[in-house]
C-alpha cells in the first residue's frame, strides 16, 4: 500500500478541521461513556464497600420511650436476633455563636464507643467525647466551619450546654447537611446525662439477623415488637437495611440507569457525525477513488485506506477521552461520596469503563465509516470521475415535484434552489435530520419534563396549603396552641394534626410496609390545609366514622379495594378496623419516607379515647413569602420554647419547595447538558452536510457566478438551505417530543423519585427551539456558504 | 451496423469492439451513446478518435479501457472479454495492461509527482520497492521533470502535471495507452510536447488511442476514427471525401456497400457502363490500361481511402479506365451509386468542385498514359 498510506496521513493532516471536529465528536461520546459507566462502577462499588465496611445493622428500632439496656440485650434471644447495638439520638437546637441563631441538630450517643458493634462511627480526628465534651460528624464540621477546640452551645428543652469539640467523626447514615441542615453531634453517656438522659437507657438499637433474608428480618421485627409490647413499650418504626447494598444505591440506581443510556446515545451521534464526514472525504475525493481504480486500485485497497482514516478518527479521540473521562469519572465519584461522607482519595479507573471506551472509540468510528466507504469504494470508474454538480435525476418523483412546486411559487429562484437542494440526497438529508431531530425531541422532552416537575410541584403545594410547618417532640392541647399561636403577628389560621406510628393487618396478617413504616395522621375532615390527589374512591368526609385513606403503592402492594376493612394496631393507644374509603397518590414514595394513612380527626381521637391533641401544627400566615414564611416560623418557635413546648422540627413551605426542586435540579441539569451536546453535534452534522453539498455542486455555483450571481446569493443559497433543514427539524420535533416526553416524564419521575409527577408539555419551549436550531443551523451553514463563495468560476467549471 | 476495420498484417486485432451500443437512462429517458459500433485496433497502431462534443468519443474510449460496459455487444482487449470483468476484476487488470491519460491530469493531490507515478506499481505490486523508486525516476526524466518529483501537483504547471500523468500510465510498461483529451487543457506548445511524447511511445511499439477534438493534431496519428453521434464514420469514406461534414459522411457510411473482390479480379471494365463511385477500403487496386497485345499495365495503384468513379460520373456515364483488384491480396471496396452520390454533392459543393477537379485532372492523366504506352 506504500503511497497510500501517505495518502491516508496527508488526508488527515491537510484537513485539520474536518480530522478535527471528526476525533471531537467521537471523544465527546466515548468521554461520556468514561465518565458514566465509570463514575457508576465506582460509584457503586465504593458504595456498597464502604457500607459493609460499618457493619451495617438489617434493622434500626427506634422505640416510644427511652428503655433500659438489660431489656435490650434480653431481645437477643428473638429467634433470629444475632445480636442488638443500642444507642440514643435526641434532637437539639445548637448555635455556633452567642449572637447566631439556634439550629436543629442531632446527638448521637453511642454505650462506648470503643466497642461499637454495628453502624460504626469512625473517629477521623482528635478523641471520643467524654462527659462535657462534644464530637462533630465531620462534614457537619466542614459544612459549619468548625473544627477541634471550638465551642457550641447546645440546647435541649430548658437545659443549655456550651461544650468544646474534641472529636470529628464520620456517621455512615447522615443526610448531605446541603440537602438538611440538620448537623450531628456525639456525646457519651455522662454528657447527655446532663441533657436530661438517663443514664443506662436507650431509645433505639441496632439488630443484625442471622440468616439474612428481607422477609425474615421483617419477621424478625415482629418478634421483636411482640417481646416489647409484651413489657408495654411502643416501637415508634422499624428502619431495614440492605446490609449489601448501600442506601443511596436506589437514587443512584435510577440516575445511572438514564446516564448510561444517554452516554450511548453520544456515542452514537458521534458515530453519525463520522460517518457524514467520512461521506464528506468520499463526496470530495471521488474523483481521485475513480483515478486509483483506472491505475489498478481495487475495492479492498481503497475500503482499508479510508477505514484507515476512520481508525485514527477513534484512536485520537481515545487518546483524547480516555484520561479525561478516568479523570472526571474519578472526580465525580468522589464528589457523590464526599456526600454520601465517605472518604475516597486514591485515584482509581474502572476497567469495565476502560473496556467500554476502547471499544466505543474504535468500533464506533469504524462501523459509521464503513456504509459511505463500501459505497466510495464500490464506485464504477466512470461514476467516481463523471461530471456532477449539473443535472442529475432531481424532479423525477412526486415529492421532488411538489418541492419544486412550492419553491417556484412561494420563493425568489435562488432560494427555491436552496429547497430543492435539500432533497436532493435524500438519504443524506435523513441523517443530518435524524441528529437535528433527536436533539430538538431532547430538548423539548427535557423542557418538558421541566414544566412537569414545576406543575407537579405546583399542584402538590396547591393541595398543601399552609405555610410552615413545626413538629413537637410530643404531642400537645390544640387549646393552648392555638391561644400561642394567635398571639404571633402574620398567623391567620392552624391545624394540629395527631400522628401516631401504625401497623396494618389485612386478613390477620401484618402487610408489608413500605419506606420506613406507616403513621396514621388525623385529620379533619373539613380541612382546608391539605387535600390529597386521589385516585381511586374518596376523601373523608364529615361524619365518616372509621374511614382511612392509604397510598396508592400500599393498595396495589397488598391488592386493597375501596370499602376492604383493615386492622391498625397503633401501640399503647390501642387498635382497631377501619375502613379504606379511598386511595391517594402521595408526594413522593420511595426511599426513607414514612406513608401516612389518613382518618378522620374525630374518629382517631375516639379510637384512642384521647381528643384536641397531635404534635405536627400546620399554620398558614398572612403572606406567602419565603423571608415572611422563615420569620413567622422563627417567632412561633421562640415562642413555643419559652413555653416549654419542644418543637424537634419545622420546615416552611418555601424550605421544601425547594428541597424538592433542588432534588429534581440535579438530574434535569444533566440531561439538558446532555440535550445541549446533541444540538452541537447536530449543528457540526449539518455543517458537514452542507460542506458535501458545497463539494458536490461547485459546477453549479460556478454557473450561477458565471450568469451574475452575487458572493450575497451565494452565501444566501447554502444559508437558506441550512435554515431549511433547521425548521424542517423543528417541524418533525415537536410532534415526536408531543408523543414522547409524557412517557418519559412517567418514567423517569417513577424510575427516580418514585413519584408520578403531573405532566404538562412545555409549549413555551416550542418557540424557544426554534429560536435556537435556527441560529445554530445559521451558525452551521455560514463556514460551509463561505466556502462556496470563494469558489471561482475557473477552477469551478474547470472541477473535474 | 457501421464497421470500420483495418489490415493487421494477418495478426489478429489487440482492441475488438463488436456491436457495441451503450445507452444511458436520464429523466428525460433513454440516451444511445453509441449504436452498433464495430471498431478493430491492431498491436502499435496509433489512432486518434475525434468527433464533436457529444458525439460519443469518450464513450467509446470508457468501452475501451473498462471504465463504462456496453449496454450491447463486446469489448475484448488483448484476449481479455472486458465485458465478462467485474469492477475489481477491470481495476487489476487495467493497472497490468493499460495505462490512461485524463483531460484534467487527474493526479492524485496529496502525492508528490513522483509518489502519483509509483502509485501504480504500488496496486499492482509490481517491481521491489527499490526498483519502484527507481524506475519511477526514470519515468519522470523520460518526460523531463525528474528534478520536480519531490513537488506537489498543484506546484506545476498543467503540461508538467500531464507529463506527470503519462509517466504514471506507463508505470506498469502497459502495452496499452489511452488518453482522452490529453492536450485539451494544454496550450499549443505544450500540447506539441505531449503529443511528441505519444509518438516516442507509439515508436517503441505501444498502441495508443487518443480521443482529441483537435483535428491537427488527430492528422499526426497513423489512423483516424471519425465518431458522429455514436456511430463511427468509414475512415476511408472521410479520406476520400474529407470535406463532407461529419453528419454527411455518417450518412455516406450508410449508404455504401462493400463489396470484395479476389486478388487480380476485374471491378471495373473500360468502356462498360457506369453507375457508381467507388471508395478502396482494403488491399489496392489497379488502374489498368490494355496494351496492343491485348494485355494490361497498371499505370496507377489506388489504396485504402482512394477512390475512382468519379470520372464517369460528371462525364458520359462509362468506364473510362479498367480497375482491377491487384494481385497482393483480397480487395474490398465501398460503393456508392450515383444518385446518393449526387444527393451528397449536393450538399456540399465543396465536395462536388473536388472531385469534379480531380475527375478532370486523372481524366488528363488518362489521356497521358494512353499516348505513352500505344
Amino acid at each position: 500500500m506504500g503511497v497510500l498510506w501517505y495518502k491516508v496521513w496527508s488526508d488527515l493532516w491537510n484537513s485539520k478541521t474536518r480530522t478535527l471536529l471528526a476525533v471531537l465528536s467521537i471523544a465527546a461520546g466515548v468521554f461520556a461513556i468514561g465518565v458514566m459507566f465509570g463514575m457508576s462502577d465506582l460509584l457503586i462499588t465504593n458504595l456498597d464497600e464502604s457500607h459493609q465496611e460499618v457493619m451495617p445493622p438489617h434493622l434500626n428500632v427506634i422505640l416510644g420511650e427511652p428503655v433500659d439496656l438489660d431489656t435490650l440485650l434480653e431481645l437477643r434471644h428473638v429467634p433470629g436476633v444475632e445480636d442488638v447495638d443500642p444507642y440514643n439520638s435526641l434532637s437539639i437546637l445548637y448555635r455556633l455563636k452567642p449572637q447566631s441563631e439556634w439550629r436543629q441538630g442531632l446527638v448521637f450517643m453511642r454505650d462506648d464507643f470503643d466497642a461499637q458493634k454495628y453502624e460504626l462511627v469512625q473517629l477521623r480526628a482528635g478523641d471520643w467525647p467524654e462527659r462535657n465534651e462534644l464530637g462533630v460528624e465531620r462534614m457537619a464540621a466542614q459544612f459549619l466551619g468548625v473544627g477541634i477546640g471550638d465551642e457550641i452551645t447546645i440546647k435541649t428543652g430548658d437545659r443549655e450546654r456550651t461544650l468544646p469539640i474534641t472529636g470529628l467523626i464520620r456517621h455512615p447514615f447522615v443526610p448531605p447537611p446541603q440537602f438538611m441542615d440538620l448537623a450531628v453531634y456525639f456525646m457519651d453517656e455522662r454528657g447527655l446525662e446532663r441533657l436530661g438522659i438517663p443514664p443506662g437507657k436507650f431509645s433505639a438499637f441496632y439488630v443484625r439477623v442471622t440468616p439474612y433474608s428481607t422477609d425474615y428480618v421483617k419477621e424478625v421485627a415482629t418478634g421483636i415488637k411482640s417481646r416489647l409490647a409484651a413489657q408495654n413499650i411502643r416501637v415508634a418504626a422499624f428502619v431495614y437495611q440492605d446490609p449489601d447494598r448501600h442506601w443511596g444505591r436506589t437514587f443512584f440506581d435510577g440516575i445511572t440507569l438514564i446516564l448510561r443510556l444517554l452516554a450511548l446515545i453520544s456515542v452514537m451521534v458521534g458515530a453519525v457525525l463520522v460517518y457524514n464526514t467520512l461521506a464528506n472525504l468520499i463526496t470530495q475525493q471521488r474523483n481521485q477513488i475513480g483515478i486509483l481504480k483506472a491505475v489498478g486500485g481495487r475495492i479492498r485497497t481503497i475500503t482499508h485506506m479510508y477505514l484507515a482514516s476512520a481508525l485514527v478518527y477513534g484512536i485520537l479521540a481515545l487518546a483524547l477521552a480516555l484520561p479525561l473521562g478516568s479523570l472526571v469519572a474519578f472526580a465525580m465519584t468522589k464528589g457523590f461520596l464526599n456526600l454520601f461522607n465517605i472518604d475516597y482519595s486514591q485515584f482509581e479507573v474502572s476497567s469495565q469503563a476502560i473496556v467500554l471506551q476502547v471499544l466505543s472509540a474504535l468500533a464506533a468510528p469504524l462501523l459509521a465509516a464503513l456504509p459511505p466507504v463500501l459505497q466510495g469504494a464500490r464506485l464504477t470508474v466512470r461514476q467516481a470521475i463523471a461530471s456532477y454538480g449539473l443535472g442529475g435525476n432531481f424532479g423525477s418523483n412526486r415529492l421532488d415535484r411538489l418541492v419544486e412546486g412550492i419553491g417556484q411559487r412561494w420563493l425568489p429562484s435562488h432560494y427555491a434552489t436552496a429547497l430543492g437542494n435539500l432533497f436532493r440526497h435524500k438519504g443524506r438529508l435523513f441523517l443530518t435530520q435524524l441528529v437535528l431531530i433527536a436533539a430538538g425531541s431532547a430538548f423539548l422532552i427535557v423542557m418538558s419534563l421541566m414544566s412537569s416537575i414545576s406543575f407537579t410541584l405546583d399542584n402538590i403545594f396547591a393541595r398543601q396549603r399552609y405555610d410552615t410547618m413545626l413538629q413537637f417532640s410530643q404531642n400537645q392541647q390544640r387549646a393552648r396552641l392555638d391561644t400561642l399561636s394567635r398571639s404571633v403577628d402574620g398567623v391567620e389560621q392552624i391545624e394540629l394534626r395527631l400522628v401516631q406510628p401504625a401497623s396494618m393487618y389485612l386478613s390477620g396478617q401484618l402487610i408489608k410496609e413500605g419506606g420506613i413504616g406507616s403513621n396514621i395522621m388525623g385529620i379533619p375532615a373539613d380541612s382546608t390545609f391539605f387535600r390529597p390527589l386521589m385516585v381511586k374512591g374518596r376523601w373523608i368526609e364529615t361524619g365518616d366514622g372509621r374511614a382511612v385513606v392509604i397510598t396508592r403503592q400500599t393498595a396495589e402492594r397488598e391488592g386493597i379495594q375501596i370499602g376492604d376493612r383493615v386492622t391498625l394496631d397503633l401501640g399503647e393507644l390501642g387498635e382497631g378496623e377501619w375502613q379504606v374509603v379511598g386511595v391517594y397518590e402521595p408526594v413522593f414514595a420511595s426511599g426513607f419516607v414514612s406513608e401516612t394513612i389518613y382518618a378522620p380527626s374525630d374518629s382517631l381521637f375516639k379510637a384512642i379515647r384521647r381528643s384536641n391533641l397531635g404534635s405536627v401544627l400546620y399554620v398558614r400566615t398572612a403572606s406567602h413569602t419565603a423571608e415572611y414564611q422563615a420569620a413567622v416560623t422563627d417567632q412561633l418557635k421562640h415562642l413555643f420554647e419559652s413555653h416549654n413546648l419542644k418543637v424537634d422540627a419545622s420546615q416552611t413551605e418555601s424550605e421544601l419547595r425547594s428541597q424538592y426542586a433542588f432534588q429534581f435540579s440535579t438530574v434535569t441539569s444533566m440531561l439538558m447538558g446532555l440535550s445541549v451536546v446533541v444540538a452541537v453535534v447536530g449543528g457540526i452534522a449539518l455543517m458537514g452536510a452542507l460542506s458535501i453539498a458545497v463539494v458536490e455542486r461547485t459546477k453549479e455555483i460556478g454557473v450561477l457566478r458565471a450568469i451574475g450571481a452575487r458572493s450575497r446569493t451565494i452565501l444566501g443559497i447554502f444559508v437558506m438551505e441550512g435554515l431549511l433543514q433547521g425548521v424542517l427539524s423543528w417541524v418533525v420535533s415537536v410532534p415526536i417530543s408531543v408523543l414522547a416526553s409524557r412517557l418519559v416524564a412517567g418514567s423517569l419521575g417513577e424510575a427516580m423519585f418514585g413519584a408520578t409527577l403531573d405532566y404538562r408539555y412545555g409549549w413555551p419551549a416550542v418557540g424557544v427551539w426554534l429560536a435556537v436550531i435556527l441560529v445554530i443551523s445559521a451558525l452551521a451553514s455560514i463556514l460551509p456558504a463561505r466556502g462556496a463563495t470563494r469558489i471561482s468560476v475557473r477552477d469551478s467549471l474547470a472541477y473535474a | 451496423m457501421v464497421t470500420d476495420k483495418s489490415n493487421g498484417n494477418g495478426y489478429p486485432p489487440m482492441i475488438e469492439l463488436k456491436d457495441v451500443s451503450k445507452s444511458y437512462w436520464t429523466a428525460a429517458g433513454d440516451f444511445l451513446a453509441l449504436k452498433q459500433i464495430d471498431l478493430e485496433i491492431y498491436a502499435g497502431e496509433f489512432v486518434s478518435v475525434i468527433g464533436k462534443s457529444g458525439s460519443g468519443k469518450s464513450t467509446l474510449l470508457n468501452m475501451i479501457t473498462g471504465i463504462d460496459r456496453p449496454t450491447v455487444g463486446e469489448v475484448w482487449v488483448n484476449g481479455t472479454a472486458l465485458h465478462e470483468l467485474d469492477e475489481n476484476e477491470l481495476a487489476v487488470w487495467r493497472g497490468g495492461n493499460m495505462g490512461i491519460i485524463f483531460q484534467f491530469f487527474q493526479l492524485l493531490p496529496a502525492l508528490s509527482l513522483l509518489q502519483n507515478v509509483i502509485l501504480p506499481m504500488d496496486l499492482a505490486g509490481k517491481y521491489t520497492r527499490r526498483e519502484r523508486r527507481e524506475r519511477a525516476e526514470h519515468l519522470l526524466d523520460l518526460v523531463g521533470l525528474v528534478e520536480h518529483g519531490n513537488k506537489l501537483p498543484s506546484m506545476v504547471s498543467g503540461g508538467q502535471q500531464q507529463r506527470a500523468a503519462m509517466a504514471r500510465a506507463i508505470a506498469n510498461d502497459p502495452t496499452i495507452v489511452i488518453a482522452d483529451e490529453p492536450t485539451g487543457n494544454l496550450d499549443s506548445r505544450t500540447a506539441e510536447t505531449v503529443f511528441g511524447l505519444f509518438n516516442d511511445l507509439s515508436q517503441q511499439g505501444k498502441t495508443i488511442i487518443i480521443v482529441t477534438h483537435d483535428s491537427s493534431l488527430a492528422r499526426r496519428a497513423t489512423r483516424t476514427a471519425l465518431i458522429t453521434d455514436g456511430e463511427i464514420v468509414n475512415e476511408y469514406v472521410a479520406k476520400a471525401l474529407p470535406a463532407l461534414n461529419p453528419d454527411q459522411l455518417l450518412a455516406a457510411t450508410h449508404k455504401v456497400q462493400p463489396r470484395q473482390f479476389e486478388p487480380g479480379a476485374m471491378i471495373l471494365v473500360e468502356g462498360k457502363n457506369s453507375d457508381a463511385f467507388y471508395v478502396v477500403s482494403k488491399g489496392t487496386v489497379e488502374v489498368v490500361l490494355p496494351r496492343p497485345n491485348q494485355s494490361y499495365v497498371a499505370v496507377l495503384e489506388l489504396g485504402p481511402g482512394k477512390y475512382f468513379g468519379e470520372m464517369e460520373f460528371f462525364h458520359e456515364r462509362r468506364n473510362r479506365a479498367s480497375i482491377r483488384a491487384s494481385r497482393g491480396g483480397p480487395v474490398e471496396v465501398l460503393t456508392m451509386d450515383y444518385e446518393t452520390l449526387a444527393a451528397l454533392l449536393g450538399e456540399s459543393e465543396t465536395t462536388r468542385e473536388a472531385l469534379r477537379q480531380a475527375a478532370a485532372r486523372h481524366e488528363q492523366e488518362n489521356v497521358e498514359w494512353r499516348d505513352v504506352n500505344e
